[in-house]
């Protein structure tokens, strides 16, 4: 049998594992690329094959939270089942923020969407409302938690107060690793999502060896990031094969149960 | 399978407060695993390292005992007496089997600027030895300005991150003599498509990031890469190899 392993050095599809990328973006951002569209991503998947991205918008990240989500709504209806998505939450207004969410999951979107480099805190009354119904239909809420940078330390209190959350901590490993594993293993309703660009040397084998096997998931934050390179981290990691797939598929599955009938 | 030739890789260094000094052996150890069959290697980490000249001693002795590891030196001006001259570290450089010199203006305290390492570059320039340079050490303007001033002399960036990618791409446009490393930070959405398609695969080379990075991310990012085959043989080991073949020894 050929491995995961032998497949990415050999470039070959992937296609069989049903792999799911828990985080990825549509549209412009300070990072060029000459194409904004759905079709981009959607490509960058086909490359090795990943099946599902689950995706926010970030070229109007900040006040236009409408707007965001509109860009997201069009590309969800091209492509359903290869991208799933997350709701952007701007938190200035927290009567449009319910109402934002609210429609949007009508649409279909699976999960919500927080930025703590919007300047708010996770913990900011704003976004109350999103996490509520979050908690109400047991969502799960992606949050950008790089290690060094505020947003980490407000995801206990969060998961206290949200059990019925998936609390997905995006860039677990870049740095300062220890910090995600003693999250993770604080909060029965966190899952450590593992894109950052660094590539940071064995990350993947110590959140292995430090946090419950089901409670790491794969994403790849591509666009901007480059997908194939993500997925290079799992592939090459040196944890048993079925872990692997664990990481780059089931447990995905597990926290999207609802948006994957 | 594409043959590799790692143009972004280390050991035998050091952080601050950290425990762990990468090995030649855990090197080797990861490019067997993964089917890398040379790296050109560099003392890294660099943080601690303040003695070139023994650094570079045990970098020779290291790769003299594995044929697949090459040695790529730090080299600086001799501008105070206290290393040798430029041309000697050249031809210790050659005639230890190196590929390609590193320089670190940023750690070891000097200048790209004529007046401070005019003579090392117009050296390393002669003999057409590629310089590799850790981008996160140099703001874009001096990169331009050695390029230029040194028009035969090449350059290759490594350790660049995702967002400077509106400065690589005119960088690499303008300056013919620039080429890339892939190794980590470099994660971007098509990147390698880009360049490839704005200024030719053969301005690519293959490499990894260890010990800082993991080492299967930049094959998988070159692997998958929407480009022909024989530019992913470019990329994988040719053009460094062809860079390598250029040296006038």
């Amino acid at each position: 049998m050929t491995t995961l392993l032998e497949k990415g050095r050999l470039g070959k599809s992937l296609a069989e594992y049903g792999i799911i990328d828990m985080h990825a973006h549509l549209g412009r951002w300070s990072v060029p690329w000459q194409d904004s569209s759905a079709e981009h991503l959607i490509r960058a998947m086909d490359q090795s094959g990943v099946k599902t991205s689950v995706v926010s918008s970030l070229e109007c990240a900040g006040f236009r939270m409408e707007a965001c989500n509109e860009v997201m709504y069009q590309a969800l209806r091209r492509y359903p089942g290869r991208l799933l998505g997350y709701v952007y939450v701007w938190p200035g207004d927290p009567k449009a923020v319910r109402a934002e969410v609210e429609r949007r999951l009508k649409q279909g979107f699976a999960g919500i969407k927080m930025l703590i480099l919007m300047g708010y805190d996770y913990l900011y009354p704003g976004y109350e409302p999103a996490f509520e119904i979050a908690n109400e239909r047991r969502l799960p809420v992606l949050l950008h938690t790089y290690g060094g940078q505020k947003g980490l330390d407000e995801v206990p209190a969060l998961s206290s107060r949200y059990k019925d959350v998936s609390f997905v901590l995006a860039h677990a490993g870049a740095q300062k690793v220890e910090e995600h594993i003693r999250v993770a293993n604080e909060c029965g309703n966190a899952y450590l999502e593992l894109c950052t660009s660094t590539a940071t040397y064995r990350a993947v084998e110590t959140l292995f060896e430090s946090v419950p096997l089901e409670r790491i998931v794969w994403g790849a934050d591509d666009m901007p990031l480059n997908m194939s390179h993500q997925l290079g981290k799992v592939l090459g990691a040196e944890i048993p094969e079925e872990a692997k797939v664990q990481i780059l598929s089931t447990n995905a599955r597990r926290i999207l149960k609802h948006a994957l009938k | 399978m594409i043959d590799l030739f790692d143009a972004q890789a280390g050991f035998g260094g050091a952080r601050p407060g950290q425990p762990w000094i990468p090995t030649a052996e855990e090197l080797l150890g990861h490019m067997e695993r993964l089917s890398i069959a040379r790296a050109l290697v560099r003392t890294d980490f660099e943080e601690m390292d303040g003695n070139v000249p023994l650094s570079n001693q045990i970098l020779y002795e290291t790769c003299a005992k594995h044929k697949s590891l090459v040695p790529c030196p730090t080299v600086l001006p001799a501008t105070c007496d206290d290393v040798p001259p430029e041309q000697e570290q050249i031809n210790e450089l050659i005639g230890n089997g190196g590929c390609a010199a590193t320089i670190r203006p940023g750690h070891d305290s000097w200048s790209v600027a004529e007046w401070c390492s005019g003579r090392l570059f117009s050296m390393l320039e002669e003999r057409r030895v590629p310089v590799l340079c850790r981008q996160a050490g140099f703001e874009f303007e001096a990169i331009a300005d050695l390029a230029g001033r040194y028009p035969a002399l090449p350059i290759v960036l490594f350790q660049v991150g995702y967002r400077p990618q509106r400065l690589l791409l005119p960088l690499m446009k303008a300056f013919k003599n620039v080429h890339l490393a892939i190794g980590s930070p470099y994660s971007v959405h098509r990147g390698i498509e880009t360049l490839t398609a704005q200024v030719g695969a053969e301005r690519l080379l293959f490499g990894t990031g260890f010990p800082s990075a993991d080492l299967m991310p930049a094959i998988t990012m070159l692997a998958y890469a929407e480009i022909s085959d024989s530019d992913k043989r470019l990329i994988g080991s040719a053009n460094l190899d062809r860079l390598s073949g250029g040296i006038r020894k």
